[in-house]
Formats: C-alpha cells, sequence, structure tokens
C-alpha cells in the first residue's frame, strides 16, 4: 500500500459556478452557499496520495490564509492541479500584491492541501468583521 | 393577474425577452428567463434577501441613514465611491457628480477585471461589434477564458451560436465555427470545435506566439492563428480568465488584433457580468478621460492610487460609499481587512456581505425589477429597462440626488 502523504501543493484554479450563484440569490450566505461553494476538485492521484475519498474534508493553506472543505475527486484534473468554485472560501486564500502581479490574485492560487478532521469552515468565519459605528 | 414584459438584470446577457405574470405584485410566472434571471428576479421580491435600512446595526428609517451617510461623508476626509457597475446611466451620472462635488475618489470593479481592455476598446485600439452583427455574419466565435453556461447562460442561445438563424433544434447547426480556449474542461468546452486546452497562465504565451513575439513555440497558438486566418469575421468573447492571466493588460489583444486586421475582420466583445459596466466606464471617460480609478481632489486625476484596491490595501480611504456592488464578497479577505478603520455606507438592493459589513446601510430598488432606467450591454449597446412592480425601496438615483442635494 502506498504511504499517505500529509500535504502537497496544488495550483487552484477558481472559476464561477451558477451553483453557487444561484444558492446565493436564493438563500444569501447560507447552507447552500456552504455546501455548493466548500469544495475543491483534485486529481484522483492526488486523492490517492492524500489517501482520501469524496467528501472528506481537507484543508487548503495558502500565504493569505486558511479554510477547511470537502475534496472531490476529478479524472479530468492533473496532478498537481485543483479547481475550486469562486467564492468567499477562494476568496480567503487570494492575496493582492501589486508588486508581484497587478491584480488580486483570485483565479490562480497556490495552496497546500492536507487532510484534516476539522469541519468545514463556516461561512460567518469568512466575512469580514469590522466594528459598525 | 398581469403580464410584463421585462430585461432581464440578473446577468450581462439583458435579455429582452422576459415576460413576467404577476398576481397581488408578486411573481408567479417567469417566462424565458434562464436559473439565474429567474433568481434574481425573485430575490427582490423575497424579505429575507433585502437588507434592512440600518445605522450601526440598529434598524431606522431611510430618511434618518441618508442624514447619517451625509454626516460620515461630509466629515470624510478621503472619500471613495465604489460599485455602481449594475447601476442605471442616470445613477452612475448622480455618483460622478457626487464624487466632484466631495473631491473624492470613484472606482468600480472595472479596474480590477475589464478596464484596461474598456479603455483600449473605447480609445480605438481594438475593434469591437454589437451583438447583432454577431448573429449570421460571424463564422468564427471564439471564447477565450469565457464560460458562458456558468456567467451567462443564455449567452449562446440569445445573443451567439443558436441564435444563428440557420439553428434548429432538431439537429441543423449553424455554419460557424465555434471555438473555446480553457484551462479546463466546461460545457463549453464539449461543445466546441476545437476546444483548444492551456495550461493556467499561458494565455499571454499564446498569443505572443501567434504574433510572432514569442521565443518558442506553444501547441496551440499555430492552430488558432490557422483559424482566425482563415475566417472572414472573427468575434472574440473575452472572459474574466483570459483578462486575469494577461494581468488586466490588454496589449497582446490589441497586437493580435492588428496581425489579422488585414485578412480577417476580428472584433472583441467583454463577457462583462455586471449589467453595466460598460455604461459606468462610457460615462467615466467622457467625464474624466479614464475608464476607472479617478480622484477629484485637486481638479480631475486619474490612477492606480485612486483606484479602489490600493486605497483599501494603503488604508487612505476613510469613508468607502459602496453603491449597487458586493466587494466584501468579491475580493481576498486580506484586503478588505484594511477597512476596519473606515467608515463604509452601502446602498444595495440586496443582503450581502457587502450590507453586512457597512456602518450604514440603505436598501434600495433593484434595477430592472422595481425601477426603470437606461444601461449598456456588454458590446456598448443601450438597453432600457423596464419597471416590474415600484417597491417598497427608494432607487439608487433618489439617494445619490438627496446626497447631492444635502453635502
Amino acid at each position: 500500500m502506498e504511504q499517505a502523504v500529509h500535504a502537497i501543493d496544488v495550483n487552484l484554479v477558481t472559476c464561477e459556478s451558477i451553483y453557487v450563484s444561484l444558492a446565493a440569490l436564493r438563500e444569501g450566505l447560507g447552507q447552500a452557499y456552504r455546501d455548493r461553494a466548500a469544495v475543491v476538485h483534485l486529481s484522483p492521484a492526488d486523492m490517492k496520495r492524500l489517501q482520501i475519498r469524496d467528501g472528506d474534508r481537507v484543508e487548503l493553506t495558502a500565504a493569505s490564509g486558511s479554510v477547511v472543505v470537502a475534496a472531490e475527486a476529478d479524472g479530468d484534473l492533473e496532478e498537481g492541479a485543483g479547481r475550486m468554485p469562486l467564492s468567499l472560501y477562494s476568496n480567503r486564500l487570494a492575496e493582492y500584491r501589486p508588486s508581484r502581479w497587478p491584480l488580486p490574485a483570485l483565479r490562480l492560487i497556490q495552496s497546500t492541501v492536507s487532510p484534516t478532521g476539522k469541519g468545514v469552515t463556516p461561512v460567518e468565519d469568512l466575512l469580514v468583521r469590522r466594528t459598525v459605528a | 393577474m398581469r403580464s410584463r414584459s421585462l430585461v432581464c438584470t440578473g446577468c450581462g446577457c439583458l435579455c429582452d425577452d422576459i415576460q413576467v405574470q404577476t398576481n397581488d405584485s408578486r411573481p408567479i410566472l417567469i417566462e424565458n428567463a434562464c436559473a439565474k434571471g429567474a433568481a434574481h428576479i425573485q430575490a427582490s421580491f423575497n424579505p429575507e434577501r433585502r437588507p434592512h435600512c440600518t445605522i450601526g446595526g440598529r434598524q431606522c428609517g431611510p430618511g434618518e441613514a441618508v442624514a447619517e451617510a451625509r454626516r460620515l461623508l461630509g466629515n470624510s476626509r478621503n472619500p471613495l465611491i465604489f460599485g455602481l457597475d449594475s447601476s442605471t446611466l442616470s445613477a452612475q451620472s448622480l455618483a460622478i457628480a457626487l464624487a466632484r462635488k466631495l473631491g473624492g475618489s470613484i472606482d468600480s470593479a472595472a479596474s480590477f477585471s475589464y478596464g484596461p481592455l474598456l479603455a483600449a476598446m473605447l480609445g480605438g485600439d481594438l475593434p469591437a461589434c454589437s451583438l447583432a452583427e454577431v448573429k449570421d455574419r460571424a463564422d468564427l466565435l471564439l471564447y477565450w477564458g469565457a464560460d458562458p453556461p456558468n456567467t451567462h447562460p443564455r449567452h449562446l442561445s440569445l445573443h451567439s451560436y443558436y441564435a444563428y438563424s440557420e439553428y434548429n433544434p432538431a439537429g441543423w447547426y449553424p455554419r460557424v465555427t465555434l471555438v473555446c480556449v480553457e484551462v479546463r474542461r466546461t460545457e463549453l468546452s464539449s461543445m466546441s470545435k476545437p476546444a483548444i486546452r492551456i495550461k493556467p497562465g499561458e494565455d499571454r504565451a499564446v498569443i505572443e506566439a501567434i504574433t510572432g513575439e514569442a521565443q518558442s513555440q506553444v501547441g496551440a497558438a499555430q492552430g488558432l492563428a490557422e483559424l482566425i486566418r482563415k475566417s472572414h469575421f472573427c468575434v472574440l468573447f473575452c472572459g474574466l480568465g483570459l483578462m486575469h492571466s494577461l494581468g488586466g493588460d490588454p496589449g497582446p489583444l490589441v497586437r493580435m488584433a492588428r496581425l489579422f486586421a488585414g485578412s480577417t475582420r476580428m472584433a472583441v466583445i467583454p463577457m462583462i457580468s455586471e449589467v453595466n459596466m460598460m455604461g459606468f466606464c462610457r460615462l467615466l471617460h467622457q467625464t474624466a478621460g479614464q475608464v476607472s480609478s479617478v480622484g477629484f481632489k485637486d481638479g480631475t486625476a486619474a490612477g492606480r492610487e485612486h483606484s479602489f484596491l490600493e486605497q483599501v490595501r494603503r488604508r487612505s480611504a476613510d469613508c468607502v460609499l459602496i453603491v449597487g456592488s458586493d466587494p466584501f464578497a468579491a475580493l481576498p479577505q486580506s484586503v478588505m481587512e484594511n477597512l476596519g478603520d473606515a467608515k463604509i455606507v452601502c446602498l444595495s438592493p440586496l443582503a450581502t456581505a457587502s450590507t453586512m459589513a457597512a456602518d450604514v446601510v440603505i436598501p434600495t430598488a433593484l434595477p430592472g425589477v422595481e425601477c426603470g432606467g437606461s444601461v449598456l450591454r456588454m458590446d456598448g449597446v443601450e438597453v432600457a429597462l423596464a419597471e416590474l412592480e415600484k417597491g417598497a425601496y427608494p432607487t439608487e438615483e433618489a439617494v445619490l440626488s438627496r446626497l447631492l442635494e444635502i453635502l
């Protein structure tokens, strides 16, 4: 049996999902939004290396932060590549460093993926908290 | 029961064939709309999707909220107005006038998406065409970094591939080549012939290989160049995937369009999701000579330092008026956290991450459902919006007019 690895690096491509848009329009940032947005698609080979199955939770960590989402295999993806819907979850990982790139890096994010026993990050934890006047 | 024709403001397609039947001022049947459009129309009738009028989280009346907005904006040393991509042209004009009166800055999401591309189009560096010209005339439809089934669900059926008169659902397809350039498999790539798969971030290299600027060849470039060269009229539908990959720089596209100018008619249409980003960019261009990121502190100035992103990153804006936009959901949270000390006033028809973060929330009418007005579609064509039912909320125009009056 192949030895499990604790973490792998992936290049995450984010994309707009009509299902995330519909959930937000219909119910706001509720459960349906979380179910649609808190997902990362990984290659079957990477899923195997991490010894995880569809629905298992993984922690994604990037320079700007981390989130816990559900993992799903996608046979279309190559090793080291990931895909996730554009949402509050992906925006937690995205950064804006104009010295490196003129636009916020919303679409292509370098991240580490590791299996976790934690629950999916609640949407409330992704909202910017401010002390309002 | 009554029936109304509507222009859907659910995305940049602005579908103008929507029929809505209402009973007791509520929609009971929405015809022709896609799921996204129907959800958008229904959201305005769902009280749970509408924000409350609040000051510091306390519910209040709109008059009180406008007065507090006036106080915050009036006391601000560096006010910033942001959003307006989904506002009507008249609301946008009022917002520009307000920014001028305040001596503040004004910006929209165009500054981190299609702004530079629209500037190149308005400046004549990139050829454009209307969506009406595409139908039956274009023989090459090239979607690049765009995923219309997810962003503009009826784009192909109303404006491009399936809109050709030859198309028949029984199996006759138009004599047009549908091509997509994408980094992943999509619904569109499964129907495109060919679907050109490139690596993430490889877009510039592909274009530069086509124009001969690149040192090395990229596999996809030769075939794509051949397809464009053989076509008579190629329409490039430019998606956000392409714009982000190019870092917002339209230069490679300008050079590619010039390369083919002698042999092929090539036109660019940006796949803008917001219903009136084009209108805001054109208005600001007419007013200030720039499509985004304009400051009115000492005369009129434009540049990166006036952009929303830079002002937030540098924590220079001390009061932000957000109009019909949701930057707290659309931008990295690591950036938006920099607004911790700024005052935020949010005009929004729907409850969003931005209304949750705002000091003052003023709910407004949803353009195209609760109020009319005019907007510019992604191809620059002006579209008049109808009003389905006048709601209980003031229009953005009414709130901005009042602020202009009392500030």
